[in-house]
């Protein structure tokens, strides 16, 4: 088949093209842990705020990559910034819903165990409610894992490079084989960093609440 | 010594969860929150840490009023036992009981050390449990590294709610026995709710029973049996008081010493020696190691110079004696269930102590009757 020799032919370009959209999806997924684990955990104990942001990250969530994309530029420009951006965007719904959603539903007398000890609410937040809450927040990580490496390929249109790049010239050359090429990399790259981060939530999350999920 | 002056707890505005509760207690003490539920004793117990603000009066520790004192210091100084959800499940049985340790910054040597320490207080095997998570625990084991972790940073004061609640009978027994001989050594001040009067009965030196946020009558288990103030406390305290008050005795109080003993290897013709001049109509009878193996009766047929071991019906140390420190209750029902009209007394060591006869428990019974 020709698209396989084409991507032997021209591993060294896809390789550099997987390193820009890891390097994408990396520095967003970085910003939307710091800023979503926050937040999720800020609004775990604001219930009113928490049904605010979570219905403007659903609202985020509903507008096309595209546009989103071309959305940025005025603020932005092209190239990197504005993906990232965007990106991060994207992220923050799957990561602050699961934080918010899992550190409400640790045992209230867990909680209560954990103050009758002395601990602060700070320590109560570090010590109990977050490693409790990590195996649903993994799951919320991985979501968006999936759902940036997905989206960061429209990347391209704005100048920020990655896999896109292959899809986007494709289109325009009518070059079957760089689409399926493109296409395929984007998929694989998704279905290993799933893999690799299941492994990592194994190795995460303490053996004492394994069995529960 | 814990103080409360007019505790009251009002929710809402106009719910009265707790009403002006006054009563003290003292330092070493077990004093027993019960009530049925809605009472307020789990109100009055989460007070004492501040995990419940009173509305009015005030509690002191050692004199010191403790809406003075910072809540996490306070409560880092209050051991603080729930039923078994309140174990973090993500942490290892080490991780839990060292907890307020930790937060009370000693040093990892000694946290570690500690750990070791109160699994062995509380009967499990550091070198087996130290690592396992609650979640490979029996319900029991689980039980008893809440106690360890209430005990951690050593506090002079415990707050026990139902700590012993979600086990079977038989463990939830073993686990209060263990709890009071731990208790002797240690002497820590101790609130303890529970619902169950049997267990208050046990496990309290003082009883506070409450009722609908009023504290109807604090006092020993004693005083509460043989003088219930009003028919609220009759009723709580159930039917069976008189039973109930030989839970409160142990054997040895009531056992009568200078039981008479002879050999299994000793001959009839050994008795007269022994029974000389003594009013008893049995004598027990002890094997080569000491351990009580039956009696004999004294008005056996002594023309024939026979082993005792040929004449009398040889029976296990265990089916006929009961320890000292059991209580009457249990070795009435050790009575009625081997159908023996005595059991004989013996020490840890199996040694025989003393006897103790039907007739004894129906004095009692008799006498607790007439006090009511």
């Amino acid at each position: 088949m020709s698209w396989i020799d084409f991507i032997t032919s021209n591993a060294d370009t896809l390789l550099n093209l997987v390193w820009e959209h890891l390097h994408i999806v990396g520095v967003s997924l970085l910003a939307s842990l710091v800023i979503g684990i926050t937040i999720g955990l800020f609004i775990s104990r604001h219930d009113r705020i928490a049904a605010v942001v979570l219905s403007i990250l659903g609202v985020i969530m509903t507008i096309p990559s595209l546009a989103m994309f071309a959305l940025m530029i005025p603020f932005l420009g092209i190239g990197l910034e504005p993906a990232w951006m965007a990106l991060t965007l994207y992220a923050l719904l799957p990561i602050v819903q699961n934080t918010y959603v899992a550190v409400k539903n640790v045992d209230e007398s867990t909680i209560e165990a954990g103050q009758g000890m002395g601990m602060t609410d700070l320590q109560i937040m570090m010590r109990v409610q977050l490693p409790l809450a990590l195996p649903v927040i993994i799951a919320g990580v991985r979501t968006a894992v999936i759902l940036m490496i997905g989206i960061a390929a429209i990347a391209a249109y704005i100048g920020a490079g990655g896999l896109g790049e292959y899809i986007l010239w494709g289109m325009y050359q009518l070059h079957d084989e760089k689409i399926i090429a493109g296409a395929l990399t984007v998929s694989i790259l998704a279905i290993s960093c799933d893999l690799l981060m299941s492994g990592m939530e194994r190795a995460l999350v303490p053996k004492g609440i394994r069995e529960r999920r | 010594m814990i103080v409360m002056e007019n505790v009251t707890k009002v929710y809402h505005g106009n719910v009265q969860a707790v009403k002006a509760v006054s009563f003290t207690i003292p330092d070493g003490e077990v004093c027993i929150l019960i009530g049925p539920s809605g009472c307020g004793k789990t109100t009055l117990l989460k007070m004492i840490n501040r995990l419940i603000e009173p509305t009015r009066g005030r509690i002191l520790i050692d004199g010191q009023d403790i809406s003075q004192m910072n809540p996490q210091e306070l409560r880092r100084n209050i051991g603080y036992a729930i039923q078994e959800i309140g174990l973090f499940p993500h942490l290892t049985v080490e991780g839990n009981i060292g907890i307020v340790p930790s937060l009370k910054k000693y040093p990892k040597s000694r946290i570690r050390q500690r750990v070791e320490e109160l699994l062995v207080l509380v009967g499990l095997d550091p070198a087996e449990f130290r690592d396992k998570y609650p979640n490979q625990l029996s319900g029991g084991q689980r039980q008893r590294v809440g106690v360890a972790r209430a005990l951690g940073a050593d506090p002079p004061i415990l707050l026990m709610d139902e700590p012993f609640g979600a086990i079977d009978p038989i463990t939830r027994t073993r686990l209060q026995d263990e709890f009071l001989k731990i208790q002797q050594k240690l002497k820590k001040t101790i609130a303890f709710v529970t619902h169950d009067m049997d267990e208050a009965l046990k496990m309290g030196d003082r009883i506070a029973l409450l009722k609908e946020g009023e504290l109807v009558q604090c006092d020993t288990p004693q005083e509460l049996l043989a003088h219930p103030i009003n028919d609220f406390v009759r009723d709580f305290i159930g039917a069976d008081s008189a039973i109930k008050r030989l839970a409160l005795i142990s054997v040895d109080e009531i056992m009568e010493t200078g039981v008479l003993t002879v050999g299994l290897k000793d001959t009839i013709g050994d008795l007269g020696r022994v029974v000389e001049g003594a009013s008893q109509t049995s004598v027990a009878v002890v094997d080569e190691n000491g351990l009580p193996r039956g009696w004999l009766d004294l008005s056996v047929d002594r023309s024939e110079d026979l082993r005792i071991a040929d004449v009398i019906r040889i029976r296990d140390t265990e089916e006929i004696a009961v320890n000292g420190s059991m209580r009457v209750r249990d070795a009435l029902s050790k009575m009625l269930n081997t159908g023996l009209s005595r059991l004989v007394v013996i020490d840890d060591q199996k040694q025989l102590k003393g006897e103790i006869t039907f007739f004894t428990c129906q004095q009692i019974l008799k006498d607790s009757k007439e006090h009511l």
